[in-house]
């Protein structure tokens, strides 16, 4: 079937397409590359509509790639894990840039797995005498669809002034926290509405500038490393059955025995219906195969739910991880190690 | 990449890229702007693609979401199927059968069908431009081949087979 000259039976390119074609490349070719909005009546607020160039599943796709600096900073990765995450649809690189009211939005780069989601945005005010602080803030509204919201935790902001001195465009982060079962294949529109000035005591300010800057960007969940351990481990001293353990590069989930778990709450004397944390169970540090610790810098517990007798927590890890290797997890200050087999 | 070298690379790959749109989105009109912002924003983020081999593949994504993004637009959401026939009927050409039989096939299953068998692209390549796995573009591939042929076979005996 491949044999047939297939192209042939597809029509030609009309003249008047090939035209366009060409004109578009003159435009380049005079460095005029945001024209769009003139060749384009009617579309006067955008300079480039969404784009969602998604490439992935392949090491040679992910070859195609690199990541933002700052995106890379956030996770910790370097150039192999960055690719490695490329090709596990992990990380993904958005092509969305919308301009109005002088502001200039552009969604850079996703990083995504079943349990976090990160966005990274860039935002650029064409008025340079516009200086965007880590305290401004963007008014923002959230919509998934029609379908329910994935997200247990949502969180938003500019970056810190000790990441990007101050000027006129600053990024912009979404940290999300997914519900358990995250959905998949969800569209996640995310609306900015204004560039608000710094308020007082963390309250939005006035609006600088206001507008429409609308993203479509994909939710999704990736297959974890899932293993069944089912095996009773000490614990700060106490006996807790680990039941599991799921590990993507960017995120931990374990689960245990909720018994055993209440044995270290009382311990420590936390409780955790008053949203305590057992620190016990932290996941400070994993070991690889080969004997190196790579330890967590600045634990990022995601959720922790018990029911039904089984304890749950999910979080992310500072620094992107290599799956295969790892081989065991270690708890606690004192590193009580969770042997995965 | 410089411009230069760009603009040779589009220009080649522009029938395929008309084709790709012609397949998804069914009017020309549209199929230039879907081509147009491609080209567009391909330029813009050249200085993303690590490796230039990959640029055919590379700007097929960019035109297939560019494309994803004008159906999503389109004021009235209307059925593929229905607005496909609407739009043969405006734009009165001469479309062999064959095309019109890959043009009736469902979304999930015409792309990939043109992307391999009318464009050449690889079962891995098309793997990356789609985000699919292997095994859904094989199967995408044979059943799209299992419905021409059965749409096809009063019109060629190559597909009665």
């Amino acid at each position: 079937m491949r044999n047939r000259n297939w192209n042939h039976e597809f029509p030609e390119v009309p003249e008047h397409v090939h035209k366009i074609v060409l004109s578009t490349l003159a435009e380049l070719e005079d460095g005029k590359v945001k024209k769009v909005k003139q060749m384009k009546k009617g579309k006067i607020a955008i300079l480039i509509a969404a784009i969602a160039a998604v490439l992935g599943m392949t090491v040679s796709a992910a070859e195609i790639f690199k990541w933002n600096k700052r995106a890379a900073e956030v996770f910790v990765a370097d150039e192999a894990q960055q690719e490695e995450l490329v090709a596990e649809q992990i990380a993904k690189e958005e092509y969305q840039t919308i301009s109005d009211a002088g502001l200039t939005i552009r969604a850079i780069q996703t990083i995504q797995d079943n349990n976090c989601f990160y966005a990274l945005f860039e935002v650029v005010a064409e008025d340079e005498s516009v200086q965007i602080t880590e305290d401004c803030s963007m008014g923002v509204l959230f919509d998934y669809q029609g379908e329910e919201d994935p997200f247990c935790a949502l969180s938003w902001g500019f970056v810190g002034e000790r990441q990007q001195a101050v000027s006129n465009s600053r990024y912009y982060e979404i940290y999300g926290t997914k519900a358990e079962p995250g959905q998949e294949d969800l569209h996640m529109k995310i609306q900015f509405t204004s560039l608000n000035a710094p308020g007082a005591k963390a309250m939005d300010g006035e609006p600088v500038l206001e507008g429409k800057w609308e993203f479509l960007l994909d939710l999704h969940n990736t297959e974890p490393v899932r293993y069944e351990i089912n095996k009773e481990y000490q614990i700060a001293d106490c006996a807790v059955m680990v039941k599991e353990v799921e590990l993507t590069p960017i995120s931990v989930k374990l689960v245990c025995d909720l018994e055993d778990v209440r044995l270290l709450e009382e311990k420590e004397g936390v409780n955790l219906e008053q949203a305590d944390s057992i620190a016990s169970l932290f996941i400070n540090g994993i070991r690889y195969q080969d004997g190196t610790v790579v330890e967590e810098e600045g634990y990022q517990e995601l959720t922790v739910s018990w029911e039904n007798g089984i304890y749950t927590k999910t979080a992310r890890l500072s620094s992107v991880i290599d799956v295969e290797k790892v081989s065991a997890l270690l708890l606690g200050e004192s590193g009580d190690e969770i042997v995965l087999p | 990449m410089n411009k230069t070298q760009f603009t040779t690379q589009v220009l080649e790959a522009e029938k395929s890229l008309y084709h790709i749109a012609k397949s998804i989105l069914g009017n020309d009109e549209e199929c230039a702007d879907a081509m147009q912002n491609a080209i567009l924003h391909a330029f813009e983020k050249l200085h993303t693609l690590r490796n230039e081999k990959y640029f055919k593949t590379w700007l097929t994504r960019i035109l297939i979401n560019e494309c994803n993004h004008i159906i999503r637009s389109r004021k009235e959401q209307i059925p593929y199927e229905d607005y496909y026939e609407s739009e043969v009927v405006t734009e009165q050409e001469d479309y062999t059968p064959v095309y019109e039989a890959v043009m009736e096939l469902e979304e999930n299953y015409r792309t990939p069908f043109v992307l391999f068998y009318v464009e050449g692209f690889s079962i891995k390549e098309i793997c990356q431009i789609l985000e699919l796995s292997q095994g859904t573009v094989k199967t995408r591939l044979y059943r799209s081949r299992k419905l021409l042929k059965e749409k096809l076979a009063g019109v060629y005996e190559e597909y009665e087979e």
